[in-house]
Formats: structure tokens, sequence, C-alpha cells
């Protein structure tokens, strides 16, 4: 994967006053840092100091213990004090950092929708962005501020060593050079493939247990279980071997820290013994050299673990950099120029053709819909039916032609106005993991209970939601109450309803239902859509007499149009399909 | 053994298996002490070296041994640290391979009513993330337990014979240990639970706008859950952090003990240094080695704890695991009936007899089947029709043994259901459901799945009668294409000819049909249904529908109201009964004309 480490930098490019509370934490992290060294370096310096005035009791009596003593005190209060600030303020940063994310990342994903996240379908890639995204949260805790932390401890140990010696500074920087920069970047190229192959195996397991998991009935009738569990025992033994590796590998730059800080130490102390046996080394620095070193790797220990980690996340937001690089397939006008004349909403198709990727779906459709008429399309599935609904909705435009509303080019109109005209019944409707009183007032917020009631009497799920304990209140989706297939598109349609729009665009708002429940909902549908421009597509025969105009789509073409009276007199395609059923009924 | 939950709290649950590793973990602790060992010498090698040269004035080349020694010691921690990272990792490698392994069988015995009703993604994510997240606690969290006890306590024994003051100071401070662990552990208990918490609850909301983004859009409101996104976001926030607030200072009441106990160390060995104090020593003065060694000791005195305390959310998190793969492994198998099991008798013509059955579900207070009788003779077509939760899926997972009557019995050929060898009688049954759902793999593959040794002659054949052929020859690679994202590449209607090809390679002599067309346009549905009648000459089928356009040609009849069976007989039979099915018959094909 080519990818520059600024693709990080780029996710991370933040609104001032984020960055205020990240460089807070830093900072607390390295007024602790120093601290924690300050600490043991005055101590060793201290104890080496007395223990050389202790020699002779007149030195002992002139050793000025007090200062010592309160440096001591003080370090020990600012390391307490400056890891407890650092805690709090990291963890608030990084609580803002997964907001701003989120939300940074949301806006530019909504232009996107539906078009370019078609792929995206599935839960499972929605789920890798989520998860991307918590990875993304890791960047300032485990990476970003050990990082700083440890080049400016580097210098300031190096530039404090150097106080004393400058051999002994240049031999200390390049070990913790080693330490703090080479170890992290080994690890991270050792640990490169093994990460990546994790997040393949892992994305692979992961679909095989769901496949496994769908598919158990299929796999036991066709005694086929044994041999899929196989293949994920299989997978699953992958997986820990290169966890494995990973472990070792972990270890094994855990190991080689230790090694550092021990020879860093050691060599220091050699070239400090021998200054100090030509004299130009005061005896007392000793203890203070090899003290402040140990000290001073310690906080380059957290290092190279997180590096091995630098592939995933890269990876995380190179893919997430990926999609918001994606251009919307449809730009909507701020504002609308010349807005369609009002409460006149007809609708007109002109040659409009429309292909998604290489397959043509729609062909020089022509069409137009009265204001106020019901209109019937018919296809069997995969003819571009939906395509129509989806381009009045303007998730794609057409490549040609062109969809008028009121005489108004659909494309001249603002986000707003289009859908305060046009609402949609998509054919999968999402229900949101809230109460259904949320999920319908997401529709118009200020419907007041009643509003609600009435709307959900009219899709016939008001004695059901009156059923439910909490009633309107009763939460759905996973977090609460699971809904039938058919509940949830009724739920969606009474959603869509109470948008008031005066076009409605319902894409097979029956499916799933049984006959009688279907006969009932399409009669209450007609009753309360009256002067409505209604837009009903489906693939189901029944129900087409009540609507104003039928149209038989198919391969992406109109073939017949009409009431269901003159496409039956017409002896043509439709009157087939409808004797064919008739047929099968005697 | 440990694939049953017998221990009923996740506590005990996650001791039993740290009891199956404790070899591991064992070794885990041996390695981590010794490395602790060879830090309480190399403490003491390099207090020598400063003493010798500083105070004793020993010429470097004089103290070359001692460099040779410490050099000695640091390697050796070295690769003590790395082994003990890999026996932490056997000791969760095992249990986790145990507990997947656990999972996947008990789910698989929990069987496809359990799966459906379940969503595949949660059970996934139980059987990898959830038991990925027990990593921590047994290769990390509990050898930390052992140690920071341990090596605090070894120390103490060694410091103590040098100067009974600063034994002292430790030893103040060593009963304080379980105190500080206690300390520790509520307050990292309480940040890691909140943190997960809110983490979940964030991405969860966010996977939910994200999946409902085309929705939000159609409904105007996808710009403005920006900011409800943002005050979500907030109010997570700032909740979690007044609870991480207090949190917080359990561990930083350690902190300062462990930077006072250094500082007064330092300060006592300053001032019996320069024999202001003179006390503590065992009638030889403290010198510079030990009061070097001591100093050299005191951070490493609380670094264990400090340690167990950044382990602790491995823990928490263990525990919120474990008691998730526990609601799994917890659920009752279905008993299995004794062994050995029988072959289907006479395979080639076989009848049903459903005598008495009854079954009802846990949650429900009505039966979901209540005292069906019936017999599906061989060779006869049986259709069931019944409004939905009327208990025709019920009936067909009865028939395919995954589920097992509470009342009554199942008889195959006459013998009883339970007693036959389950994969002979999944060999004798051809099944197709209402979704197909289609494996990764080839579309051969997938046609294969029930015969594995079929000739590619003879899956072309299928493919051709069940006209997957039709779709599959504009395919890149045929029928060799690999279908992804479990059959969202084919539409309904092509997977459910899949289907079909799979079913009519098994080539079984039962049918069972469950509203094999429910997703099938008009035109697909009639192809469907010819290949369907085709497949049916000369077999026993058992056909769950709602469509009754379908079932004309039906032996019988048999329709099925809350659990019942309330009319049963051939389809004339019933129509001129003029009951209950010839009122849902004119309802049916009234809406047509």
């Amino acid at each position: 994967m080519k990818q520059s480490p600024l693709s990080i930098a780029r996710l991370l490019r933040l609104q001032p006053s984020l960055g205020r509370w990240l460089l807070l934490g830093i900072v607390l992290g390295l007024l602790t840092a120093v601290a924690s060294v300050g600490l043991l370096t005055l101590a060793g310096w201290f104890i080496s100091a007395a223990a050389l005035a202790g020699l002779s009791s007149v030195s002992a009596a002139g050793f000025d213990i007090f200062r010592p003593g309160a440096m001591v005190r003080f370090f020990a209060l600012l390391r307490t004090s400056g890891r407890y600030g650092e805690r709090v303020v990291s963890h608030d940063a990084t609580l803002r950092l997964l907001a701003h994310l989120r939300v940074w990342f949301y806006r530019r994903l909504e232009p996107l929708a539906p078009a370019r996240l078609f792929d995206y379908r599935s839960g499972d890639l929605l789920n890798r962005i989520v998860t991307d995204i918590d990875v993304l949260d890791q960047v300032y805790l485990r990476l970003l501020s050990p990082s700083l932390i440890a080049l400016i401890m580097t210098l300031l140990v190096t530039l404090f060593l150097a106080a004393y010696d400058l051999t002994i500074a240049l031999s200390t920087f390049l070990f913790m050079l080693l330490g703090g920069l080479f170890l992290p970047i080994l690890s991270e190229r050792l640990g490169r493939a093994g990460s990546r192959g994790l997040t393949q195996l892992n994305a692979e397991l992961r679909s095989q247990l769901i496949d496994y998991f769908q598919a158990l009935a299929e796999l036991l009738a066709c005694a086929a279980s044994d041999r899929q569990q196989q293949h994920i025992a299989n997978s699953q033994h992958t997986l820990l071997q290169l966890q494995q590796r990973q472990a070792w590998l972990a270890g094994g730059s855990a190991a080689a820290l230790i090694m550092l800080s021990g020879l860093a130490t050691m060599t220091a102390l050699y070239l400090a013994i021998g200054l100090f046996q030509q004299g130009t080394l005061a005896g007392a620095s000793l203890a203070l050299i090899s003290l402040c070193i140990l000290a001073a790797f310690e906080t380059l220990a957290p290092l190279a673990s997180a590096y091995q980690y630098l592939g995933q996340i890269r990876a995380a937001a190179h893919r997430l950099l990926l999609l918001v690089a994606t251009e919307p397939s449809v730009r909507f006008v701020a504002k609308t120029a010349s807005p369609p004349p009002a409460q006149t909403f007809d609708i007109q198709f002109e040659q409009v053709s429309f292909r998604y990727g290489a397959r043509p779906l729609l062909q020089a459709i022509t069409l137009a819909i009265p204001a106020g008429q019901k209109l019937a399309i018919l296809g069997p599935t995969g003819v571009g039916k939906s395509t129509l609904g989806h381009l009045l909705a303007r998730f794609w435009d057409p490549q040609q032609g062109r969809i008028l509303l009121g005489g108004v080019d659909i494309r001249s109109l603002s986000e707003s106005d289009l859908r305060s005209s046009i609402a949609v019944l998509p054919q999968r409707p999402h229900i949101f993991n809230a109460s259904i009183g949320s999920n319908l007032r997401l529709a118009r917020p200020e419907a007041t209970d009643a509003e609600l009631r009435q709307v959900l009497a009219e899709v016939q799920l008001l004695d059901f939601v009156d059923s439910l304990p909490a009633g309107l209140d009763t939460f759905t989706g996973e977090a609460g109450m699971h809904l039938s297939g058919g509940q949830q598109r009724r739920l969606a349609l009474a959603r869509t309803l109470l948008r008031d729009a005066p076009v409605i665009v319902l894409d097979e708002p029956t499916e799933g239902l049984d006959a009688v429940t279907e006969q009932a909902l399409l009669e209450t549908l007609t009753a309360r859509l009256a002067g409505r421009t209604v837009v009903l597509i489906t693939h189901r025969l029944s129900g087409l007499e009540q609507m104003d105009s039928i149209v038989l789509l198919e391969a992406g073409r109109i073939i017949e149009q009409g009431t269901h009276c003159e496409l039956l007199t017409r002896q043509g395609r439709y009157a087939a399909l409808q004797a064919r059923v008739h047929t099968a009924a005697q | 053994m440990l694939t049953t939950a017998t221990a009923s709290s996740p506590r005990n649950w996650l001791k039993e298996h740290a009891r199956s590793v404790r070899s591991w973990i064992g070794l885990t602790v041996l390695l981590g002490w010794s490395s602790g060992l060879l830090l309480i010498g190399q403490a003491a090698l390099l207090a020598y070296i400063i003493h010798a040269a500083f105070i004793d004035g020993l010429p470097r080349t004089a103290l070359l041994g001692a460099f040779g020694g410490l050099l000695g010691v640091i390697m050796l921690r070295s690769v003590l640290r790395w082994a003990n990272d890999v026996a932490a990792f056997q000791a969760s490698r095992r249990v986790r391979s145990t507990v997947q392994r656990a999972l996947l069988d008990h789910i698989t015995a929990l069987g496809p009513h359990y799966t459906r009703s379940q969503q595949a993604g949660a059970l996934a994510s139980s059987t990898l993330e959830q038991v990925e997240a027990l990593h921590g606690y047994f290769a990390d969290y509990l050898p930390q337990q052992i140690l920071a006890v341990l090596l605090p306590l070894s120390m103490l024994l060694i410091v103590y014979p040098l100067n009974w003051v600063a034994g002292t100071i430790f030893l103040l401070t060593a009963p304080l240990i379980p105190l500080f662990m206690m300390l520790v552990g509520m307050g990292a208990e309480a940040v890691n639970q909140r943190q997960l918490q809110a983490l979940a609850r964030l991405s969860a909301y966010f996977l939910d706008v994200l999946q409902g983004l085309t929705t939000l859009k159609l409904l105007d409101r996808a710009r403005a859950e920006a900011d409800v996104m943002t005050e979500v976001s907030e109010d997570y926030r700032k909740r979690t952090m007044r609870v991480l607030r207090i949190a917080f200072l359990s561990s930083a009441v350690l902190e300062f003990f462990s930077a006072v106990a250094i500082a007064l160390i330092a300060v006592y060995l300053g001032l019996s240094l320069l024999g202001r104090l003179d006390f503590g020593h065992y009638g030889q003065p403290l010198n510079l080695q030990t009061s070097l060694f001591i100093l050299l000791l005191a951070p490493e005195f609380y670094a264990p704890l400090r340690q167990l305390g950044t382990h602790y959310h491995a823990r928490a998190q263990a525990l919120g695991a474990a008691e998730e793969i526990l609601k799994i492994l917890t659920l009752p198998r279905p008993p299995l009936p004794a062994e050995p099991r029988q072959p289907v008798p006479d395979p080639g013509r076989i009848s049903l007899q459903f005598e008495d059955v009854y079954l009802s579900y846990e949650q429900r207070s009505r039966p979901a089947l209540a005292g069906i009788s019936f017999t599906v003779p061989a060779g006869q077509r049986v259709a069931v029709i019944g409004a939905s939760g009327a208990g025709k899926t019920t009936l067909l997972n009865l028939v395919l043994g995954f589920l097992i009557p509470q009342q009554g019995r199942i008889r195959v050929n006459g013998i009883d259901l339970t007693a036959l060898d389950p994969l002979d009688w999944h060999r004798r049954v051809a099944w197709l459901g209402q979704h197909a759902l289609l494996l990764q793999g080839s579309i051969r593959d997938n046609i294969a799945l029930g015969r594995p040794d079929a000739s590619p002659a003879q899956i072309d054949q299928a493919a051709r009668k069940a006209q997957v052929w039709e779709f599959a020859r504009d395919l890149p690679d045929g029928l060799d294409t690999v279908i992804s994202e479990r059959g969202l590449s084919l539409s309904g209607g092509q997977a459910q000819r899949v289907a079909l090809a799979r079913a009519l390679l098994q080539d079984a002599p039962v049918l069972l049909l469950d509203e094999p067309t429910a997703n099938l346009d008009a035109g697909s549905e009639q192809r469907v249904i010819n290949s369907l009648d085709e497949l049916a000459q000369g077999r026993t089928v058992l056909l769950l529908t709602h469509r009754l356009n379908q079932i004309e040609s039906a032996d019988q009849v048999l329709l099925l109201e809350q659990g019942r069976i309330v009319e049963q007989g051939s389809p004339a039979a019933l129509i001129a009964a003029r009951g209950r099915y010839d009122q849902l018959r004119q309802h049916y094909y009234g809406q047509i004309s």
C-alpha cells in the first residue's frame, strides 16, 4: 500500500481548540516524565554527594540538605500531580478527538450517500468504517503523545548530560535514538506484513463465521457443516500463528530496549569513571548520570509496541481518506433559483437514459405524470423500476435527458426543496435504534403524539404499538424490540406519509405482507393520498385496478401504458400476465 | 471438560480456564520473577561499580569484571523478557483456541433454530472479538497479579538485612499493597467499563446512522444529524469524564505513595551518609554502595503494582467478554439421543408420519404446534398452508431434525426420527427455503454443497435444469464465478435458482419446499415452479406456502391455524367442503380479477 504517513496528519488536521487540548496533554505528560527522571537523578546525586561529604565531619556539617531535600519532594509531588493531570486531560482530549473525527467524517460521507456507498451496503463494510475510526482514536494516546514526549525527553537528557560531558551526552543520544527511533521503525517494518495479514485474516474469518451461522441450516441439511467447520478451524489456526509471530516480535523489541538501556547506562558509566579518574568529572556525577539514563529510557518503552501497529493505523487512515476523496455522484445547489409554481407538481421524464456501470438500466424513458395522478410502475425484478424512483430522489442523475417537477428541472432545486416536494419510501428503509416515536419524528420533528397515532392507524400499526408496554416510547432495533419485516416496512411507510409531500414514491410498500393486510393497506393508502401525485413501484399484479395509470417496464423501456381496463382490452403483455395468474387460479 | 459452561459466574469461568493453562501461567510468573531478581542483581552491580570507583578509587581496569557481570545480567534479563512474552502468549492462545472451538460447537448444537433468531454478525463477534478480549487477562493480568506480590516481597527480604529503616519503609507500605490493589482495581474497573461502554455505544450509534444514511437523506435529516452527532458525543464525553476524574484518583494515590517513599528513602539515606542520622544499620554504618542499591530498588518496589494497574483493564475486558460468551454457552443444548443411530431404512421410498407432535417455545405462552398428526405417504405431495406464525416453519425445522418435539414423535418409514443417523437422514432430504443462502466460493461449489463428489457434468446438468446457466453464462467465469459478500452480487431470484440446482443435484427421495418462490417475480416464479414440478415426480414432497396457486396439484392439503390442523384433505375435497380453505382461496384469487 503506497501512502505517506502524511495521510494520518491530514486526518488529524484539527480545529484549534482540540489542538490546544492535545497539546496540554502532551505538556503535562512531559512534566511528569521530567519529574520522574529528575527525582531519580537528583536522589542519585544527593546521596553520592552526601556520601562524599560524610567522609569528613567538616564537609558533612556544611552540607546543605534543605535545598536538595525540597527539590526531591517537589519532583515527587510534580510527578504525582503531573500524571493525574495528564491522564485526565489526555483522556478528555481523546474523547474530543473521537467526537471530532466522527463528525468530520460524517460530514464528508453524507453527500456521497447513497450512490457512492452502494458497495458499502452490507453491515460488514460499514462496520469497518466504524472500526477504522476507532483505530484512529489511538493515534494520539498511543502514538502521537508518547512519540513527542520521547523525542523531547531525548533532547533534554542529551542537553543535560552535555553539561557534564559531551561524549557521554552523544553516546546516550545515540542509544536513545536507537531505542526511540530505530527500534520502532524496525518493529514497524517487521510487523507490517503481519499486521496487514492480521487485518485481512480477521476479515476473512469474520465472513466465514457469518456465512456459517447464516447458512447453518443449509450446511446441516447438506451434511456439509463439518467441512465448513474445518475451514474455520484452519483460518483460526493461521490467525493464531500470525498473532504469535507478532507477540514474539513485541517481546523481541521489549528485550532489545532492555539491552539498549543497559548498554547506554554501562557505556556512560564507563566513560564517566574514566573522566572522574582524570579529575574532570565530580564523583557524585557517576550515580547521577547512571540513574538519569536508566530513568530516561522508561519514556521510550511504549514506542516500539505502538509502532508495530502503525501499519494498521495507516491502512485505516488510507481507507477512510480514499472514501472521502470520492466525488459525490450528485451535487445539490445551495438555494433553489426558481421554485416550481406552488401545488402544480406534475412530473415529466424527458428522454431519460441511465446506465449503472456498463449496464444500461433505463433507455430513453419519456413519461408524464400529471399532478394528482396515481401511477404504477410494473415490471419484473431487475429491470430498473427502482431506478426511476432513485432518479426522482436524485441518488443519481441520468446520463441523458432530464426530469421536470412542475416544469422545473429537479437539478435546479436545493436538496431540502427536493425532499420536501418528493417523499420516497425506499425498498429497504432503515429503522433506527431509537424509540418508535423518534423514528417517526425524523420525518416531522414537531409532530404531536396524536398525529403519530393517526398515521400509525393508517398503516395498520396502531393496535400493535398500543400493545407494547411503552407504546410510542418503545425502543426498536438491536437495542430494543425486534420488529418483523412487514412491521418495519409499515413503520417506514408511516414516516414517509408524515413528510406530507405533494409527490410520493413508494417502492414495493406491501412486500412481505400477507394478502389480507396488503389489500387493507392499499385501500387506506388510496384514501389517504387522494389528490397527491403517487408513484407506486411494484412487481405484484394485485391492486392495480385502483391506479389511474399503469406503466409496464421491461429491459429499461416502457412497453405498455394505460389504465388497468385499457391494458386488459389491448390484449398485450399486461393482459397476458394477468391472464396467466388468472388461469392459475382456475 | 471446559466446553460446557458448568461454572455459573464469569469470574469462576475465567478461573476454571486459568487452571487449564496454569503451567504456562506458572512459567510466565517464573520468568517474570527471575527477571525481577536479575534486576536486583543489576542494581547491586551498578551500586558496587559506582562505590568502588568513586569512594574506593579503583581504576577502570579493576572494574572490568564487574562491568562484564553487568553485561551478562542485562543480556539475560533481555532474553528472559522475550521468553516471558512467548510463554504469556501461549497461555492465552490455548484458552482462546479452546473457547472458540467450544463456542462453535455449542452454536452448532443449538442449531439453525437458534442462529436464525440471532444476528449472524453478533454471533461472529462473540466468537471473534469477545474471545480475543480474553487475551490480556491470561497473558498479562494473571501473571502480573502474582508478580505484584512476589517481587516486592523478594525485595523486602533482600533490603531488610541491609538496613532496617529502609526495610521498614518498604515493609510499612507492603501491607498496603493489597489495599492499593483494591484501590487501583476498583478505579481501573470503573474507568475501563465506562470507557468501553461509552466507546461501544458511540460506535453502535455511529454505525446505526451510517446504515440509515439513505433514509436520513430521504427524510432531509442527513445534514442536521451532524449536529445531533456532536451533541451525543459531547454528552458521552462529559459523562465519561465525570467518572474518570474520580477514578484516576485511586491510581494517583499509589503514584503519590511511591514518589513519597522514594523521596523519603533518598532523604533518609542522604542524612545517614552525612552522619546526621545514625540508626537503621546493624553496626556497619551505611555506605554509598548500600545506599545506591536501596535507592535503585525503591522505584522497582512499586513498579509491579503500577504494571498491574495498567493491566487491570484486561481483567474488566475479559469479565465483560466472559459474560457475553457465557450467554451463549449456558444456553441448554438439545439432548442427544442414545447412540448408535441407525441409517434410514428403505431409503428409496420414504414416508413421513407426525404423531401428536407438540412443541412450544420458552418465551411464548401459546404452543407453536399443539398436537399435530398427519402422514405423507411415500411419493405423495402434501402442502401445508397457513398465515405466518401458524407453525409452518416449526414443522419444517422438526422434519429437518433442527428441533425435537416435546411430546409425540415423527416417524420416517416407521422409525423415530431421533433414532436415525442425522447425516444419513440429511442425505435423503433436499430442502429449498425462502431465502437461498449462498456461501462464499464459486457458484459451482454452492451447487455441489450437498454432494461434493458430484462430477462437473452432473453439476452442469443441474445448473442447466435450474436455469442457473441462463445468467451464469454471462458471468466472467461462468459457473466458476466467485460469489462475494454472501450472494449480494446475485439477485434474490438468481440465488434461488442456484439453491434449486443444489436441490436437483442432491437427487434425494424427500423434498422439503418452504415458500420456494417468495422472493421471485412472476416470470421467474413460473420457471422455478416448472422445474420443481419435474423434480417432484415420484418423490415424497412437503410444500409450505401461502401462494395458493401452487398447491392445486397436491395430493393433500393441511391448513394450519395457531399450531393446529384445522382442515385436511385433497384440494378438491376442501373446496367442496366450503370451509376456511375455500374462503382463503376466494380471497386469494379475488384480488386479481
